[in-house]
C-alpha cells in the first residue's frame, strides 16, 4: 500500500509519469544577464563594502527615485502652494473691496454727513459697524487680523465705517462734499 | 581561477590582511547560484542585481560571526531567500499590493523581460510557477531547477523535510493541471 510518504516522493522521483507536462518542459535556466555582469559583479560589491557610506546615499537616493511617490508628492506640493496663491490672492481683493472705517472725530465732516443721513431716514444706525475697542489712532495700534480692522490701519481718521452685509450704503467723498455745500458749511468744507 | 574550498576562504578572510580578496574570491565562486536563486523569486534582472548586491553586503558584515555549524552555501542562500522575500514584502507595501498583484506585477514583468531567452514552453511554464503561493514556489524552484536536497533545504527554509516534500509534491501537480489546462 503506497504510504502518504511514497506518494511525496514520486514528485521527486516519478516526475516523467505524475507531471509529463512538466517533465517535457525541462529545467533549463530560461534567463539571461547583460554581458559580463557575473564579470564586474564581485568587483562591484567589494567596493561597496569598502565604501558603506556612499553606498547608503546612494542607496537612499536610488529608492526616493524609485519609490514611484516622487511624482505624486511633488504634484501635491505644487497644488497646494498655487491654491494658497489663489486664497491669498482673493483675500487681499476682499479687504480691498471692504467698506471704511467710522472714528468718532465729533468734529469731521464725515460724521455730520452721516448723521444726516441718520435722521433723514436714508440710513440706519444699526448700519454702523463699531470699531474694535482701543482703537484710537488708527495707523499704530490696529491688528489687522480681520478685514475692517485692516482698513482702519491703512485709512486716514477722515473715513465712513460701513456695514458690509446687503444693506451697503457707500458715501464717497463727492457724497461729503456735496452735502456740505447744500447745507453751506463752508468752514467745513475748507477744513475738509 | 584557483578554487578555494569554503574553509580556505573563511580562513583568508578571517586573518584580516586580505580580506577584501577572499571576499571577492567568496563572490566568485557563489555568485551564479545566489544569482540565479535570487533571479527565480524576482523575475526582473535589475532587481535580482539590486537584491545580489545587499545579500553580498550583509554576508560581509556578518562573515565573523558565522559559526560553521552549517555549511557556508545553506547560509548564504538563507540570506539570499530572506533578501529577496523582504523585497517582495516592502514592494507590496510600498504601493499597497495586496499579494496576488505582486505576483501579477512579477508576470507582467516575465512578459516583458528583456533578458528572457526562453520558449513558448519554458515561458508558460515560468508563468504557472508565479501562481504559486511563495513558499512553495521557492520549494519548487529549489527542488526542480537547483536541485537542492530536501535536508539542505531544510536548513535555508527552516522547514522540516516532510512539509517540504509535501509542498513540492503540491506544487508539481498544481503546475501540470495549469498546463494541461491551458
Amino acid at each position: 500500500m503506497k504510504t502518504k510518504k511514497n506518494i511525496f516522493e514520486d514528485a521527486e522521483d516519478n516526475l516523467n509519469k505524475i507531471a509529463p507536462k512538466l517533465f517535457s518542459s525541462g529545467n533549463d535556466i530560461p534567463f539571461d544577464v547583460p554581458e559580463n555582469y557575473f564579470d564586474s559583479l564581485p568587483a562591484i560589491i567589494v567596493e561597496k563594502c569598502s565604501n558603506p557610506a556612499k553606498t547608503r546615499l546612494a542607496g537612499k537616493f536610488k529608492a526616493v527615485l524609485n519609490s514611484g511617490f516622487l511624482i505624486p508628492a511633488a504634484v501635491s506640493i505644487a497644488v497646494l502652494i498655487i491654491a494658497f496663491m489663489i486664497y491669498h490672492a482673493s483675500n487681499v481683493k476682499t479687504s480691498n473691496r471692504q467698506t471704511m472705517a467710522y472714528t468718532e472725530s465729533n468734529s469731521s465732516a464725515e460724521v455730520l454727513y452721516v448723521d444726516s443721513l441718520i435722521d433723514n431716514g436714508e440710513m440706519d444706525e444699526s448700519m454702523l459697524v463699531e470699531t474694535a475697542a482701543g482703537i484710537d489712532d488708527t495707523s499704530k495700534n490696529v491688528k489687522p487680523n480681520s478685514s475692517i480692522e485692516k482698513n482702519i490701519a491703512e485709512l486716514n481718521k477722515s473715513t465712513v465705517i460701513l456695514n458690509d452685509s446687503t444693506n451697503k450704503v457707500i458715501i464717497t467723498d463727492d457724497d461729503i462734499i456735496n452735502y456740505l455745500l447744500d447745507n453751506d458749511d463752508a468752514d467745513d468744507i475748507i477744513n475738509y | 581561477m584557483e578554487h578555494y574550498s569554503d574553509k580556505e576562504l573563511l580562513e583568508l578572510f578571517h586573518k584580516g590582511d586580505n580580506r577584501n580578496y577572499a571576499f571577492n574570491l567568496l563572490i566568485q565562486k557563489y555568485q551564479k547560484q545566489v544569482y540565479w536563486h535570487i533571479r527565480r523569486i524576482i523575475i526582473d534582472h535589475d532587481d535580482t542585481n539590486d537584491v545580489t548586491q545587499n545579500t553580498f553586503i550583509k554576508v560581509f558584515h556578518n562573515l565573523e560571526k558565522f559559526r560553521e555549524d552549517s555549511q557556508l552555501f545553506t547560509w548564504l542562500y538563507r540570506i539570499a531567500t530572506n533578501e529577496s522575500l523582504n523585497f517582495l514584502k516592502q514592494k507590496r507595501t510600498k504601493f499597497f499590493l495586496p499579494l496576488a498583484d505582486v505576483e501579477h506585477q512579477l508576470a507582467n514583468s516575465l512578459q516583458s523581460d528583456h533578458y528572457f531567452k526562453g520558449d513558448a514552453i519554458q515561458k508558460k511554464l515560468q508563468m504557472a510557477i508565479l501562481k504559486l503561493p511563495e513558499k512553495q514556489r521557492i520549494v519548487f524552484n529549489m527542488k526542480y531547477f537547483e536541485g537542492i536536497k530536501y535536508e539542505d533545504m531544510s536548513k535555508i527554509l527552516d522547514t522540516s523535510v516532510g512539509a517540504l516534500k509535501a509542498s513540492y509534491h503540491i506544487a508539481v501537480k498544481k503546475i501540470e493541471k495549469i498546463l494541461t489546462d491551458n
